[in-house]
């Protein structure tokens, strides 16, 4: 089979838009509400998220014909957390300040249902390499929201973006106030929601 | 009014089907049905009951409710910013109104130009005639808000408020939420330093087009309940004041006694529930007297009914009829939470002085609930009396 | 042979002879069923179930204790430049590279060391080990140079604000009685109001401030925006009434406490309070001693002026004034001449 067959094209760019994990299936809406109030958190868990995705996948698609069917859901829990803990603590080690404000967030990548949901649906069933590919692209389905929405909320919310001043001050001084909301959570529910409408309205199909 | 019938009949073909401002036909359709009653009725799709008064007469009824209150904050803006200034024995009658009509007068307009654009916009994409909901809506919100709110800030904020708190769920009569305390809510959250505070939001501090005076920018003045929620335990303000509205606040709900007349007016009209009113009242007094009795709130009953939007929502927004209860029972229920629910913020929390804003807001979400419990109840008393027969 | 089916839908396995057209148990379809094909080994026996958890939670368990072990170090290295740099901050060193954060640090600390709030320096006790949470009943102590080259104590602090905790490093002269910079973080202050407290424009206030008030005692706190009468008195930050209250409160409550405990209570106190920390020249025991200071009735030279009128101790004897050192006083407690005069 050809490393990118039409199947595991499929695999990889379907929930970058009509299947994508958040915005169709709504799945994994806590930590995008939760990390997104600036643009490097949400970088950064997207990539973790990715990471852990493509890899939790990967393994259980390998070790899928010896897991044992009773104990199938803790097997794939022990691998997941396996590998959050493992990439928490690297962030921890590495990238200190991003830790911190992504603080329990690292760890409740866990309790993500686009991880349980990927293992179950797909990697329990299909060869390793269709499934690091849907690993990837659920990630990155994933990581496009967040970022998304992390951009508006940075912007709106603190005029900055990655940290650097976007906003000038000539703004401020003509009375431009950041938008304290946008540093909310309620506010990413609403920016989750206008993406999901233009999404729809893009995709007509969907409604 | 004869001309003015003539004046839209001659008008009328360019915005017909063809016409060639045809494309702003949701513009004059809106205002036609403003001027007059539409005589077309409601066919086709079952039975209606219908009364004389449609919705766009009794939004221009509330309107009319709140200008008391509207004309008393304007004077009331004046006021407080002769005040500030030390001017008051300097000050006249018109000279302060007149600074508080051209401080207000901004922001009732872009409260309008920007709801009502939407509205426009909306009903025109949709190919649906214009709702009149925002009647109402556009002049609350500059009555809500504290005088010193920039114009971009209040534009946003309606603007969001119009989107995604009433298009979003439909259009008028749709939304869970009341608009007018949703912008509020917004401006709130959103910009904080702007909306609160002991400072300098709640009085105008410059001069307008040679009216009013420059305040000396050391000068702050908080509202009672700020006073309060900052650990004061008398208020600088005697209760005299509190009730006629000669206190610093948001711009129309200062007074007790303005806000009465649009009360008895929409009592009188029947446009407003008077068991909705009555119960955020009872509901607010109780709660009240009872932290005071406990020893959390230095304010009795009374002052809390006073001070604050408490008056004003229970009276313009608690009875709001799309958000509110609808059941009889229901608004009692609604009513008396909202008054608990109110005091309780403003006592028991103390980074919110004021609690009726966010006390409405949550209880307009428990309204269909309310309704839904006491429907179902009647239902089943019902079913059982059938079945007992 | 029957061969072994099972179901994805609902997870159980069931035995037929040939695939069969949907799932016996749940109802699925054949695209959810899959043949299990027996590869020696039965993968739903309870010795196989058993055998597989343990051998692969001692291998996760090994992996993640060799990954935790291996980057250990250097998340310790983190967590201290992320302390470092906000005592450095309060120093008047600001916008540091990490890398650079380290040299700085040992650069301008001297020394450190932790008192109990009675004065006493807790032997071996490292200033940098005292968790913000026990802040209060340890008072850790930096004695340090600003960045301008003056000397200076950090003193840690540690309060509550609107939603959550706050914490903070206060710089000053080692009398005691002017602030040289602060630093002042929080948990969860509102954003764009109490979270401007972490700002450098908020702390920077602070700078060359008096911390004693005319009665001797600590007076530097913050209070509402243009209400300030005092120099003790920082500006608030607008908005934020509550937020700016909690500061206040704990630099004025935080301050006390280390002025009762280094015993610089009184403007013109212990001449060698500050160096208290690297030991009084005559009094090893450190702060607790110091000639003239409050509790100081044993170690004052002029121990007979001290009794009458500063001491704290209550001693009956020392506060009658009786006490000649040549026998008891005759009050109850005084046992003996040590005794007596509150050695």
């Amino acid at each position: 089979m050809a490393l990118l067959s039409k199947a595991n094209q499929e695999a990889l760019v379907g929930p970058l838009n009509l299947n994508n994990p958040v915005v169709v299936q709504v799945l994994g809406i806590c930590s995008a509400l939760a990390v997104t109030a600036q643009l490097e958190p949400a970088i950064v868990m997207g990539l973790s998220v990715t990471i852990i995705t493509a890899f939790s996948n990967l393994i259980i698609s390998i070790i899928r014909n010896t897991i044992p069917n009773r104990i199938r859901i803790i097997v794939q829990l022990v691998v997941v957390a396996a590998l959050v803990t493992i990439v928490s603590q690297v962030l921890k080690a590495f990238a200190y300040d991003v830790s911190v404000q992504l603080s329990v967030y690292v760890g409740l990548i866990i309790t993500n249902c686009i991880l349980m949901g990927r293992l179950e649906a797909f990697a329990m069933m299909n060869k390793p390499w269709p499934s690091f590919l849907d690993g990837i692209g659920n990630g990155i389905g994933y990581a496009i929201i967040l970022i998304i929405v992390g951009f508006v909320r940075e912007l709106l919310g603190a005029g900055t973006l990655l940290g650097f001043q976007v906003i000038p001050q000539w703004c401020y001084d003509h009375g431009y106030v950041n938008n304290g909301m946008m540093t909310m959570p309620a506010m990413s529910l609403i920016i989750v929601g206008c993406v999901i409408w233009a999404h729809r309205a893009y995709n007509k199909d969907l409604v | 009014m004869n001309s003015l019938r003539k004046f839209f009949d001659n008008i009328k073909p360019n915005f017909q089907e063809g016409g060639k401002l045809h494309a702003f036909r949701s513009l004059y359709d809106g205002f036609e049905t403003f001027a007059f009653v539409p005589n077309t009725t409601a066919g086709r799709c079952g039975t209606h009951v219908h009364d004389a008064i449609d919705s766009k007469r009794i939004m221009s009824l509330v309107v009319i409710a709140l200008v008391p209150a509207l004309l008393f904050g304007m004077y009331n803006v004046g006021y407080q910013n002769a005040l500030a200034a030390g001017q008051l024995d300097n000050a006249t009658f018109w000279g302060m109104f007149g600074f508080g009509l051209l401080a207000v007068l901004p922001k009732i307009i872009v409260s309008y130009i920007v709801g009502l654009g939407i509205e426009f916009t909306v009903a025109q994409w949709k190919n649906e005639e214009i709702h009149e909901g925002f009647l109402v809506s556009g002049i609350i919100i500059p009555m809500i808000v504290p005088v010193n709110t920039p114009l971009w800030m209040l534009a946003i904020a309606t603007a969001f408020a119009v989107i995604f708190a009433k298009e979003i769920f439909g259009g008028t009569g749709m939304n869970i939420f009341n608009v007018a305390l949703i912008t509020r809510a917004f401006l709130f959250f959103s910009y904080p330093s702007s909306m609160t505070g002991d400072d300098t939001v709640w009085v105008a501090q410059n001069a307008i087009w040679g009216l009013g005076y420059d305040v000396p920018d050391t000068f702050s003045a908080a509202t009672p309940l700020g006073e309060i929620a900052a650990g004061a335990t008398t208020l600088s303000t005697s209760f005299c004041d509190q009730v006629c509205g000669f206190i610093p606040g948001s711009i129309g709900e200062t007074s007790v006694v303005a806000i009465a007349i649009g009360a008895c007016l929409l009592l009188c009209t029947g446009v407003a529930s008077w068991k909705t009113m009555l119960s955020v009242f009872v509901g607010g007094a109780c709660t009240g007297w009872m932290y005071n009795a406990l020893g959390l709130s230095p304010l009795d009953a009374c002052q809390h009914i006073v001070l604050g939007g408490f008056c004003f929502g229970a009276v313009f927004m608690a009875t709001d009829p799309v958000t509110s209860a609808r059941t009889e029972g229901g608004k009692w229920i609604y009513g008396l939470l909202i008054g608990f629910v109110a005091v309780t913020v403003r006592v028991l929390n103390p980074g919110y002085p004021e609690g009726m804003m966010l006390a409405i807001l949550l209880m307009n979400l428990f309204a269909p609930l309310i309704d839904y419990c006491f429907v179902s109840h009647n239902i089943s008393k019902r079913a059982k009396r059938a079945i007992n027969k | 042979m029957a061969k072994k089916f099972i179901c994805s839908q609902c997870g159980q396995t069931f035995e037929a002879a040939s695939m069969p057209d949907k799932c016996p148990i749940c109802g699925a379809d054949t695209s959810h069923i899959k043949e299990v094909k027996s590869k020696g080994i039965n993968t739903n026996s309870n010795a196989y179930t058993i055998c597989y958890a343990v051998v692969m939670v001692v291998l996760v368990a090994f992996l993640l204790a060799f990954v935790s072990e291996s980057l250990k170090d250097k998340q310790k290295a983190n967590v201290d430049i992320d302390k470092k740099s906000q005592i450095l901050a309060s120093l008047n060193v600001r916008g540091l590279a990490k890398s650079e954060v380290g040299t700085k640090y040992d650069e301008l600390i001297e020394e450190t060391c932790v008192l109990t709030p009675d004065g006493q320096r807790i032997d071996g006790a490292d200033a940098f080990d005292v968790e913000t949470k026990e802040i209060g009943e340890k008072l850790p102590v930096y004695k340090a140079k600003t960045a301008e080259g003056a000397d200076a104590l950090v003193l840690p602090l540690k309060g509550r604000g609107l939603w959550g905790g706050l914490w903070g490093y206060v710089a000053v002269t080692p009398d005691l009685q002017k602030v040289l910079g602060a630093y002042f973080d929080h948990e969860s202050e509102t954003a764009g109001l109490g979270a401007l407290i972490k700002e450098e424009k908020f702390q920077s206030q602070f700078a060359n401030r008096p911390v004693m008030g005319a009665d001797g005692k600590v007076a530097l706190t913050v209070v509402k925006k243009g209400a300030s009468e005092a120099d003790t008195q920082v500006d608030g930050v607008t908005g934020a009434t509550l937020t700016s209250k909690g500061v206040g409160e704990m630099v004025l409550t935080g301050l006390q406490q280390y002025a009762n405990a280094l015993g610089a209570a009184k403007p013109a106190g212990c001449p060698e309070a500050g160096k208290a920390c690297g030991g009084c020249p005559e009094k090893a025991a450190g702060c607790g001693n110091c000639p003239e200071a409050d509790k100081a009735c044993g170690g004052c030279p002029e121990k007979e002026a001290a009794q009458a009128d500063g001491c704290q101790h209550k001693n009956p004897c020392c506060q009658s004034g009786k006490c000649d050192k040549s026998g008891a006083c005759g009050k109850p407690g005084c046992d003996g001449e040590k005794a007596c005069c509150g050695q």
